[in-house]
This record gives structure tokens, sequence and C-alpha cells, in this order.
């Protein structure tokens, strides 16, 4: 008798102990799966207001600040301006603009966003988040080179073959209906590498896993502080609601944007517009409300002080974001087989340089339920490598590669091939 | 007797669950701290101590000698053997830890740039007291320097301060109460080490916050950070300057002038040794950071994270040799190798930071703002 309720008591103990320890990043899932990890924005459960739009304020004014993140969009459109074979700039410049230090004159800096006097720059944002190269500076660097080698390749290979024509092997132009591409020996263009690549290392990576990732959002400081509403030396907002902000900012932060409603991409290049993109895909319909809704419940839940709801909000935001890649990636690489099957280089390499970029980036995605990426670098680095063995695009004609990549890549998300490809 | 059991699977519960932070066990992994700390102290910490200590009583004596009858040649002896102990200083800084911390060690013997007017204005009055910390940037080496360098235009004229001046006698009691000082500090640390304390460091062979391998660590990362990166490069070039307003009147050594590159120097190796493990002076190494890497065998980028971070201190040395042996006038013609060295400390920094204090499972116990 004694002995069960000893074993009774321990066995108690034990229940305590395991639901107590529960990891409390993702739990309080209600219904989307098995796994509890909600990934639906109409499922997330709330009991106070959301706006309708990006909207928040403190005594009558705003409490929304991303301008730092609308200047490292602006200054990466200005960097993918220098990649033009007309441009006229050196290696070194475009780099100078890459890394830009204040009061340096990298930019054209129209406008009024002050791109030459911040002391922001693109380069130290590229795969430097804190959860997953906190711990890493020699991958993070690895990144932030590839990115730079993109800059000297193009200065280096393809500028000075602007007027060849691109044939195997070696780099030159090449006709995309009306428009000509540069690209190099194995047909990739830099400036779709960077540009695509850059929608990952730089906006993905800061999103999912710097300003929403775990080590922010559970950071005890700073959630001290919001609940405190201790707002930052001269402003109208806690560190938390900003760093909210400034994730929102990365996708919705081009200047030409309605960030209050967005709806239409305007001016933007970057993941915004790609979003809409998978948006008119009617197998996705509806992505753009649910991310754009997520980011506003996620708002709304940090104003509150419920970090249950954040965290559901912030699920959602992994599995959407991540699945636009997902979907651009495989969509890109289908298109280009369509294309190199009709014997259209131009138009082939194009969209294959887009996917390259996409596929890329694929490594700095959030799998909610892992909270890892949904391909890991090497995995990511071995389908690169599919795409630029021997003499790279031009060897893709029979289309088998980049099926065989494609299907790797939608076995890792919940969308086939097919519904991404149209 | 159930009252027993509860309570202890309530302290099952307590242990399964405590975070990083909270009170920590002595986890231990296969790699022999005690080995690795017992390296640090008797091959690389004590004897440091042991040099920084003996080459202090030779300036001892050599002031006390200049003190009772000034002269140029003793002067320029007395300089000789301040920048010896300013080099050894460098690996003594790293230190930071057991009695040189409570003390405030590195405060007070290396605070630049040096308040020279409070030195002044405690030589004129003769009424000081340099155990306040308000005199902190009135002593140490930075105030030796001024003493035997830069009271005077010339040579001459500073033998003067020490023999002919109203003030001498009050130029040579501050003298003399630096120098003693710097070494009455020095030696009760050395002392504390001799003592109890290798053994209390020694033992603290767990891994946690408070553990001695963990604290050393973090030490040794700190120093390179806002001693080597910061103080002697960083401030003076005004590295985050918008735009720049250089200091060169913050370098080190300020009134030596010539000794700013060779006191980096020693300041970056003294770190690598560390790290490597190399004894003090010798070339032999034994337990370290890099030998506890290796035994994991934790690598970067397809490299040895060992190697990787060797790597970096020599590209670092090798920037360092670039730059002049005067800082004041160096980075006033030519800012941007000194800034370029700087960044090349920053990325030993980065890589001990994220890879290394990961890999050995130590946390970081200071941490710079975040950027914007």
């Amino acid at each position: 008798m004694q002995k069960n309720l000893i074993k009774a008591g321990i066995l108690a103990g034990m229940v305590l102990l395991f639901t107590a320890c529960k990891d409390d990043g993702n739990d309080l899932g209600d219904g989307n799966g098995d796994t509890g990890v909600i990934t639906n924005v109409n499922d997330i459960e709330y009991d106070f207001n959301v706006p309708s739009t990006y909207v928040f304020e403190r005594n009558n004014e705003t409490t929304v600040s991303f301008s730092g993140q609308s200047q490292r969009l602006a200054m990466n459109k200005e960097i993918l301006s220098y990649f033009s074979v007309t441009s006229g700039k050196t290696t070194a410049e475009i780099e100078a603009a890459f890394a830009h230090e204040a009061g340096n004159n990298d930019f054209i800096d129209a406008g009024s966003l002050g791109l030459n006097a911040s002391s922001k720059n693109v380069k130290s944002k590229i795969a430097a988040s804190d959860d997953l190269f906190g711990s890493d500076a020699v991958a993070k660097e690895a990144i932030q080179a590839v990115f730079s080698a993109y800059i000297a390749s193009q200065v280096a290979d393809v500028v000075p073959n602007k007027d060849n024509t691109a044939t195997e092997g070696n780099a030159g132009m090449i006709a995309d209906g009306s428009s000509t591409r540069y690209v190099n020996g194995k047909g990739l263009e830099y400036n779709q590498a960077f540009a695509k690549g850059s929608i990952g290392a730089l906006i993905v990576d800061q999103v999912l896993n710097n300003y929403l990732g775990t080590t922010r959002i559970n950071n005890e400081d700073y959630i001290s502080k919001n609940d405190a509403e201790t707002l930052e030396e001269g402003k109208n907002y806690t560190k938390y609601e900003h760093h909210y902000d400034e994730a929102f900012g990365y996708v919705y932060g081009d200047p030409s944007v309605d960030f209050e409603s967005p709806i239409s991409y305007e001016s933007d290049s970057f993941l915004f517009k790609y979003i809409t993109r998978v948006e008119s895909d009617t197998d996705f319909s509806g992505i753009q409300e649910q991310i754009f809704k997520a980011f506003r419940i996620g708002r709304a839940a940090v104003v509150a002080q419920d970090y249950d709801v954040l965290k559901d909000a912030v699920t959602v935001l992994q599995y959407q974001i991540s699945k636009v890649i997902g979907v651009r990636a495989v969509y890109y690489l289908q298109a280009g087989k369509n294309a190199l099957a009709a014997q259209d280089f131009g138009g082939a390499f194009h969209d294959l340089s887009e996917g390259y970029g996409f596929v890329y980036s694929l490594q700095f995605t959030r799998n909610p339920e892992t909270d890892a990426p949904y391909l890991s670098a090497s995995e990511v680095n071995s389908l690169i490598a599919k795409l630029e063995a021997g003499n790279g695009f031009w060897d893709l004609t029979d289309g088998t590669v980049l099926d065989e990549v494609s299907d790797t890549i939608s076995a890792k998300f919940d969308f086939t091939t097919a519904q991404a490809a149209d | 007797m159930k009252h027993v059991i509860y309570t202890l699977v309530l302290v099952v519960f307590l242990v399964s669950c405590k975070t990083e932070g909270a009170m920590e066990d002595c986890t231990k992994d296969s790699f022999d701290r005690g080995a690795l700390l017992t390296n640090w102290a008797d091959n690389i910490i004590i004897p440091s101590y042991d040099l920084y200590v003996s080459e202090l009583m030779d300036l001892e004596a050599t002031s006390n000698a200049f003190i009772a009858s000034p002269d140029i040649q003793k002067l320029e002896t007395l300089r000789a053997d301040w920048l010896a102990v300013y080099t050894t200083w460098q690996n003594v800084s790293i230190y930071e830890i057991g009695q040189a911390e409570i003390s405030r060690l590195r405060d007070y013997t290396n605070t630049y740039p040096l308040e020279a007017t409070l030195v002044e204005s405690n030589i004129s009055s003769g009424n000081y007291n340099l155990e306040l910390s308000t005199n902190i940037a009135a002593q140490g080496l930075p105030a030796l320097d001024y003493l035997l360098n830069g009271i005077a235009a010339t040579d001459a004229d500073i033998v003067v301060k020490y023999s002919s001046d109203p003030n001498a006698t009050n130029y040579k009691a501050y003298l003399s109460d630096v120098v003693s000082r710097l070494k009455s500090m020095a030696i009760s640390v050395q002392t504390d080490w001799k003592g109890t304390y290798r053994g209390i460091f020694i033992a603290n062979d767990c891994s946690s916050s408070t553990a001695s391998v963990d604290k050393l660590t973090n030490d040794m990362i700190f120093n390179l950070e806002k001693v080597t990166r910061a103080a002697k490069i960083g401030i003076p070039i005004d590295f985050f300057g918008q735009p720049p307003m250089i200091a060169p009147e913050k370098v080190e050594a300020l009134y030596k002038q010539n000794v700013s590159k060779e006191l980096l120097i020693a300041s970056i190796k003294a770190s690598q040794d560390l790290f490597n493990g190399k004894f003090f002076n010798t070339e032999e190494e034994g337990e370290s950071l890099k030998s506890y890497l290796d035994e994991l065998q934790i690598e970067a980028g397809g490299k040895l994270l060992s190697v990787v971070i060797n790597d970096r201190y020599d590209a670092a040395i090798a920037q360092a040799e670039t730059l002049d042996d005067d800082f004041y006038m160096g980075i006033q013609s030519d800012r941007t190798k000194y800034k370029i060295t700087r960044d090349r400390i920053h990325s030993i920094i980065e890589v001990l930071k994220t890879n290394m204090i990961s890999a050995l499972g130590i946390k970081a116990d200071y941490n710079d703002s975040d950027g914007d």
C-alpha cells in the first residue's frame, strides 16, 4: 500500500515535471493538424481588439517606426542598380555601398531617406539573425562573402563581356524577348542571385530568425519593459514594439508601399512583391491577408501584453512567409524548365536565376514545427550544386534535374510542384 | 515517509526545470578543466605576475636612484624599465579575476587618457590619496608615462623638474608614490595567487557562469574587446563617429609617443598565447581553449575552429605590424589602416564570442548593445 502510494506520488511528480518543463515556444495550438502549431491566422484566438490597418498609437501618436528597414531596402535596390552592365561602378564602389558607412556618398540618395548619412547598411544584416547565426560568426561571414562575390564576379566576369554573346562556359549577353540578360558562364544573372538571395538572407532571416526569433521574443528584459510600458528614450514605443515593427518594416517598408493597408507592392522589389505574386496563384490565394493579418494580430498582442497570442501570430508568419519562398523557388525552376523546352534560353536563364536566388533563400526560412529552416544550409548548397554542375543552366535542358530539385523543395512543404508551378 | 518521497520528487522537478542563470550544478564533459586551469595558473598567470612584479621592483630601484640624484642617463634607464613593465602588463591585464578583480587592478594600473591636470594639481598641493577612485586617472602606467616623458619639453627640462624646480620635492614624491602603488597592488595579487587563490581557481572546474574557465574566458574576450580593440584603437580613431572626430590624445602611452604599436601587438599576442595555452615566456604549450576545442573536434567553415581563430589572430598581428610606432601621429595621417586593424581584431572577437563560447557551453557575461 505504502509502496503504491509512493509510486503514484512519483508518477504524479513525473507528470507534473513533464507538463511544467514543456517548451513554451510553440504551445497552445488549437486544432490545426496534430502538431499544435497554428499556421492559419483564422485559428488564432484572442480577446483584444485588432485594428484592420497597421495603425498603433499611444497618446494619439504613432508607435510604429521602421525607418532603418526602409533605408536598407532602398540601399539594396540601389546596390542592385549598380549591377547594371552600364553602371560604370567598380567592385570597390559597389562593395562600399553594400557595406556602407555613415557619411560616405555611396548612394544617389534621391528622396528623403538619408541613405548616405545613415549608419545602416545591408551587408551587416546578411545572415545576421540572433537565432541562426548568433553562435556562428564563421557561417555568417561565409554567406556575406557569397554576396560580395556576386558583386565582384559581375564586375570582373560579366561586365567586360557585355557585348559578347553568352555561350556555354562563357559570360555574355543573351536575348530574352525584348530584353537583354547578362549572364555568367553558367547562365546565371548575378543581380538576380543577389536580389532573390537577399530576400532570404536579409529579409526572411531578419524577420523570422531575428526580430520574431526565439532569442528576441523570449527576452525577459524586453518583456518586462513592455509590460511596464517603459518607452525607449525619446521614443513613443517600447523596445519590444519596435523590434516587432522592424520585422514588419522589412516586409512592407518600401516607401512606395501603403504599409497601413498594403495591397499593391508598388515599387517594392523584395519580399512583399513576391507575397503578392504567390497570392495571384489561386492555389495560394489568401496568403497575403494571412501574413498581413498575422502581423496585425501579433502587434496588437504586443500592446495587449499577450505573449501567447503573439507566439501564435509568429508561427503563422513563419509558416506563411517561408511558404512564399518555397513556392517562388519551385515556380521559377518550373518556368525555367518550360522555357528551356521551348528553346528560349534567355527567358529560361532569367527564370532560373530568380529561382537560384529563391533556392538560396530557403536556408533562412523557419518551420514552426521544428524552429529550423525548411531546408538546411547543406541541403540548399547541394541543390545549388546541382543547378551549377558542369555548364550550369546550359546543361539543364532535359528538365530532369529541375524536376528533381523542385520536388525536393516541395516535399519539404505542404504544396506540390504542380501547385507552385502555375 | 510519503512526505519524504514527495519532497524528493519535487526536488527532481526543480532540478530538471532550472534554467541557465539559476544556480547551476557542476556539469562536466570529457575535457579535463582542472588540467586547463592548472596550466593557466602555473604556466601562464603566475609566471606573468612573477615577471611583472620583478620588473616593478627593478623600476622601483631605478626610480629611487633617479630620485636620489636625477640625471638624463638615469631617466633613460627609468624609461626602459617602465616600458618593460608596460609590455608585461599587457598579459597581466587579461586576468581580472580574484584579488585583481576585487582591487580593480586594471583600472588603477592603466586608465588612460591620463588627467594630467589632476596629476599636476595633486603634485602642487602634495595632498592626495591614490587609493581613491577619484584618482584612477591620475596614477598607474599612464601617470609614469607623463612623469617620465611629458612634464617638460626636453629631457634636460624633465630632469630639472626633479632637481631645481621649486616643486621638485613634490614631483619626486609623486613619482615614488605612483611606483609604490603599482608595486603594492601587483604584489597583493601575486601573493594571493601564490597563497590560497591558485587552489580556489583550479578547484572551481565546473561549467557554469561563475566557474573559472567560464570567467577567465570571458575576461580574455572582454580584454580583447574593450582594452585592446576599443581603448588602443577604436576610441582614438573614433571608430563609430559620424563623421569621425579622431582623438589622438587618447592613444596609449601618449607622452612616449613611439611605443603604442608594440604595446598593441603585445596585447594581441598575450590574448593569442592564452588561447593556445602557451607557457609564459617559453614556446611550450599546455591544455588550453585550443586543445579543448580540438578535443571536441569543433569546426567552422570546414576548418578546425582553433585554426580559424589562430588565423585571425595572425591576420590582426600582421595588420598591426603595418601601423606606425607612434599612433598619435599615425592616426592623424592615415586613419584607414588603423580602422582595418581594429576590424581584424573585431573579427577575432566575433568568432570567440559566437563559435567558440557556444561550442564550449560558455555564456557571455557581458553584451554589446544590439545595433538598431
